[in-house]
């Protein structure tokens, strides 16, 4: 079942009388339970890919279905709920709030769906224990360490049900053990049915995944299937 | 996200840096405690005047001689003055004052004496002055007329010289010594004290009243004229005219001109109320502009906020929040951050108008209006001051606010 397609995506910024275009005529679609990396040097269009499929920016030009929605035209509060419901981010910072412990932050997409607060609680306790942190549930992010605070935030990309993962450069500042870590539970949860597309600009964490499309100057020049893929976990095939 | 979420949550970040908190709130809580100390006080007072002046019933004339002019024998009011005023048109009651000066009372301790302040009056006054008779009965005509050596004793002076405030004083004997000598009177009623409260905090300075006929009172200070006369006119709406025709009569029955002065017991409470409120305008005034302040506070530290914590914002966005949930969540903690100010204000404010007012001796009067427009008001600030930085917060791109170091 097709997850997401894009076509014909262009993506402008003006920079004063400059015009930059980030994305040219890109056509892609991603099937559900595959697992996509996102390559490319810097400069490439890969992290605007990454916030147009992300539902955080809008394309200059183009349709994007997703889910058969398209939410190309979109307005602010629209692309929020899809955000909300749809996707589920893992960044390379982590990106959770410091002041809150961990069960908190795995609550919160579900505080802006009005989740009520009990299903809440179980949903994000299960969601942590599926990450295998139910034993720091009450932690604040500063008491774990960068894996962990990695699988906090797996547990709130999760936590919603989404339809896809996008993961920006998870094991960016990460070490390998932690990297190893993630990328098993990211082949888990793929296993699991799980669409997750991860931007990277590492070729061997993205040998984890099962697809790889490379990014040039707004293009995409390769896309093909990972053919010498590394397992993480066991019981994975 | 819903209400009760975003009020919970914002209580957690509003006193998580509690001494900026408690810093910005500085200012709500000076301008809300200053304006509850001044009002509070100034209703007081407003309730101890109208207290003190309810004696006089509304509307009633106070005539008195100008003191400003050189008066001669001929301008003095006399019994035939009362004669006159009973007879005017649209006056209910007369009664004549006649008071003089040194007069003392014996006290329960035959050495003691206290200052008196003897009025000679007629029976109308009791009518006029709303007195409360406790026991016997109130001067009478026949007492005016036989010139009777009868007295009506408040219930303060009837403790201070018999020692007891009941029937059995009825009948006994007061002694009054003025420069003739010392005059005997037999008590026949006693009325409240409705100063009592004031006068027994400067039980001193307050003479003991006592009321006696007034024809009895020129006979003990020997005089053949009266001090003034109060005057209880049938409608309160026409008292300018009613003072026009009182002067105009009494000028012509003596024939003179602006020696007579009348004092309307209404309109001077309204005049004093009148500055009190001027007064409690004026500083209510100055504290608005100390609220003024602590709302620009409030602003300020909020767009420090917004800016501090831009990647918080970006964070929320992405899993989700709306712009107008990211708004009304800023709006809520400078909504509680104001709040909060106004209700320690209320609480400050209360205090202190609790200590100044021992100190003036006034009870300060705490209305529910002052209590409901304080918080509302301190609430209102933290909407009006909330709304610019609540409208950056929420307008930030969410791929910027992630961005942000």
């Amino acid at each position: 079942m097709e997850m997401l397609r894009l076509e014909n995506i262009y993506k402008q910024y003006n920079q004063g009388e400059l015009s930059v275009t980030a994305l040219n005529n890109i056509n892609l679609t991603v099937n559900e339970g595959e697992f996509v990396s996102i390559m490319g040097s810097s400069g490439s269009g890969k992290s605007t890919m990454m916030n147009i499929l992300g539902c955080l920016d809008s394309p200059t030009e183009g349709l994007y279905l997703l889910e058969g929605e398209d939410v190309s035209k979109y307005n602010d509060s629209k692309l929020a709920e899809v955000r909300n419901k749809k996707i589920g981010f893992v960044f390379q910072s982590f990106n959770l709030l410091p002041k809150m412990t961990a069960i908190e932050n795995v609550e919160l997409p579900m505080v802006y769906s009005n989740v009520p607060i009990k299903i809440r609680h179980e949903k994000a306790k299960a969601a942590l224990e599926k990450v295998g942190l139910e034993k720091r549930i009450h932690h604040k992010p500063n008491e774990l360490s960068g894996g962990q605070r990695q699988r906090v935030a797996i547990a709130r990309a999760l936590v919603n049900n989404p339809a896809i993962i996008m993961a920006d450069e998870p094991t960016g500042n990460l070490d390998s053990k932690s990297t190893f870590e993630i990328m098993e539970i990211f082949q888990r949860l793929n296993d699991e049915g799980t669409t997750i597309v991860m931007v990277t600009h590492e070729p061997d964490v993205a040998t984890y995944t099962k697809r790889i499309v490379t990014f040039k100057d707004g293009n995409i020049i390769n896309d093909a299937p990972v053919t010498e893929r590394t397992i993480a976990g066991e019981g994975v095939n | 996200m819903n209400i009760f979420e975003c009020i919970k949550s914002s209580f957690r970040n509003v006193f998580s840096n509690k001494m900026r908190t408690i810093l910005t709130m500085l200012g709500i809580i000076i301008g809300i405690s200053s304006v509850i100390l001044i009002v509070s006080i100034g209703n007081g007072s407003q309730a101890a005047i109208e207290e003190e002046f309810e004696s006089f019933s509304a509307g009633s004339l106070n005539i008195s001689m100008s003191t400003s002019n050189d008066i001669e024998t001929r301008d003095m009011l006399t019994m035939e003055d009362y004669d006159i005023l009973k007879n005017i048109e649209g006056v209910s009651y007369v009664s004549p004052q006649c008071s003089g000066s040194n007069t003392y009372i014996k006290l329960l301790d035959p050495k003691e004496t206290k200052s008196a302040s003897v009025s000679g009056v007629t029976s109308d006054l009791q009518y006029i002055d709303n007195v409360n008779l406790l026991y016997g009965r109130y001067i009478s005509n026949n007492d005016v007329d036989m010139r009777t050596n009868v007295a009506v004793i408040t219930d303060t002076t009837a403790i201070n010289v018999f020692g007891k405030c009941s029937e059995d004083v009825i009948g006994q004997q007061i002694s009054l010594k003025t420069w003739k000598g010392t005059t005997k009177f037999y008590v026949v009623g006693i009325i409240e004290n409705t100063n009592a409260s004031t006068e027994t905090e400067y039980s001193d300075e307050y003479p003991e009243s006592i009321t006696i006929p007034v024809s009895t009172a020129m006979r003990l200070y020997g005089v053949d004229f009266v001090t003034g006369f109060t005057v209880l006119t049938e409608s309160t709406d026409n008292s300018d005219f009613m003072k026009n025709i009182i002067i105009s009569v009494l000028e012509k029955e003596h024939g003179n001109e602006d020696k007579y002065y009348i004092q309307d017991s209404s309109e001077m409470v309204e005049s004093i109320n009148s500055i009190l409120s001027y007064v409690t305008l004026f500083i209510s005034f100055v504290a608005g502009i100390s609220l003024l302040v602590g709302g620009i506070g409030v602003m300020n530290i909020m767009m420090v906020t917004v800016t501090e914590r831009t990647r918080e914002i970006g964070i929320r966005k992405s899993i989700g929040a709306k712009n107008k949930d990211i708004r009304i969540q800023f709006i809520s903690e400078a909504v509680i951050l104001t709040g909060t100010g106004g209700l320690l204000g209320l609480f400050f404010g209360y205090i202190g108008a609790l200590i100044v007012g021992n100190i003036v001796n006034i009870e300060p009067v705490m209305s529910i209006t002052s209590i409901i427009a304080a918080v509302g008001i301190s609430m209102a600030i933290g909407i009006i001051f909330g709304v610019t930085p609540a409208n950056k917060a929420a307008k930030l791109d969410p791929i910027e606010a992630l961005r942000y170091e």
